[in-house]
């Protein structure tokens, strides 16, 4: 490396107060895995690199969209179809040329996290589901490496840094458990204003330079909350739970055998059924009918045996279900299919679980005069 | 009146209505969640962390007047 060069490049941050050449010689050496080359990796990448990070790692199996751009600024039109990583590693080396970039267009597993992990320093987190998350949390964990954290939702942020320094809290402190599919919108669903990305991947940018320098002070055991809309933002000191432990996974081996994707919900044993397929449940006696609209909902249901739960309730009443067979069903059939993803993450194998398609309407018009 | 301030984000605030409120006479986050999602019963199958005076709790705390609580949901955007 041109030593004159990189002083002449990162000239304006190495006359920083408390950075100097020996903040920039940290930057040099240190490893950093961006998970997700998404709306918040995008610009951690790129201030990662600007900055001068020696080794910057960018794990995605996704390739450029349309509607990623407005949000995802390192990608262009004309990049559309073709593999994020691979994009942006070669955008981010004509930016900063005397950074090593490795693109890994594969999709991160429990197979291959542990082993890509052990390569960096830190890991930071910029993916849009949460099976991915506890994933990178939970490998973090294993390894003892820093995790720069960032979500978002809407018009909101959220930003921390876990399982780093003494008495170290990690994801699972904050929320234990990955919540009830449905419960939580993505971006895909709950549409995200595309600058707040850019601010939040750029606050774990600032966190992770932070980290690497010794600058400032780093949100460890912090979670910061913001809020484009107000710019409000609030700092909150995490506290460790004593039963975090028995939720991780004990050594690799144990974590390679979870299934993050069916913990969360992102896959689901729940099966949608036909109003044919529905009629020979209601001869089953083993099969348990669930009604999961609210109280009151019309139109009423006599035609045949069955329980109402609604789904405001579900989580809580969830042990009333003793039966191993059980068909749900509500209006439309979007709520009983939620539903059933619930009780498939509650009970997984243990319980067959089937929603009726086209609600108890379809079902009236098709079935519903002969019953 | 022991006054309580409550803040929200994210879809809770989408649920309740408002990010920023006054609660009275509340003697306990139990009790704090028992009423909220007596009002919004969608918050009922919503896991969230709670922080009382900017420190995120582990077990039931008791509030005191002037307290702030806030109810912090997970995002998975990004």
């Amino acid at each position: 490396m041109n030593e004159h060069y990189s002083y002449e490049r990162y000239q304006r941050q190495i006359i920083l107060e408390g950075f100097g050449e020996e903040g920039q010689e940290k930057l040099l050496r240190a490893k950093v895995l961006v998970v997700g080359a998404g709306g918040l990796g995008c610009p951690a990448l790129q201030y990662l690199v600007a900055a001068g990070v020696g080794t910057v790692g960018v794990v995605d199996d996704d390739v450029v969209t349309l509607h990623n751009l407005h949000r995802q600024i390192l990608f262009t039109t004309t990049d559309v179809g073709l593999s994020k990583a691979e994009v942006a590693a070669k955008r981010l080396l004509e930016m900063n040329p005397s950074v090593q970039i490795n693109a890994y267009t594969f999709r991160l597993t429990t197979r291959n996290a542990l082993e890509l992990f052990s390569n960096y320093d830190i890991v930071l987190d910029g993916t849009d589901n949460f099976a991915t998350r506890y994933l990178i949390n939970d490998a973090c964990v294993l390894l003892g490496k820093p995790l720069v954290y960032g979500a978002i939702a809407q018009f909101e942020g959220q930003v921390a840094i876990f399982n780093a320094g003494g008495n170290a809290v990690n994801y699972r402190d904050l929320f234990p458990q990955p919540p009830v599919p449905g419960s939580v919108l993505n971006c895909a669903e709950a549409g995200v204003l595309g600058v707040l990305p850019g601010l939040v991947g750029t606050m774990q940018a600032t966190e992770t330079i932070k980290l690497i320098t010794g600058m400032g002070k780093p949100l460890i055991n912090q979670f910061l909350t913001y809020n484009a809309l107000t710019h409000n933002s609030f700092v909150f000191g995490l506290n460790a739970r004593e039963e975090t432990e028995s939720l991780l996974p004990k050594d690799a081996n144990d974590f390679e055998q979870r299934d993050y994707e069916w913990l969360c919900g992102t896959t689901s044993d729940a099966e949608e059924i036909d109003s044919d397929a529905f009629e020979r449940f209601l001869l089953n006696e083993e099969a348990m009918i669930v009604d999961v609209r609210e109280e009151n909902e019309q139109p009423e249901v006599n035609e045949f045996v069955h329980r109402k739960i609604p789904l405001s309730l579900l989580k809580k009443k969830a042990f009333a279900f003793r039966n191993d067979t059980l068909v749900l069903f509500c209006q439309s059939g979007k709520r009983s299919l939620e539903a059933a993803k619930i009780l498939s993450a509650t009970f997984g194998l243990t319980k067959k679980i089937y929603s009726l398609k086209g609600g108890i309407l379809h079902w009236k018009k098709e079935h519903g005069t002969k019953a | 009146m022991k006054e309580i301030t409550v803040l929200t984000f994210g879809i809770i605030t989408e649920i309740i209505g408002k990010s920023n409120f006054v609660v009275n006479d509340i003697a306990s986050t139990e009790e704090l969640k028992k009423d909220l999602e007596a009002k919004f019963p969608r918050l009922r199958n919503l896991d969230y962390a709670v922080a009382v005076n900017k420190q995120t709790i582990t077990t039931v705390t008791t509030l005191e007047a002037g307290s702030t609580v806030a109810l912090l949901p997970p995002f998975s955007g990004g």
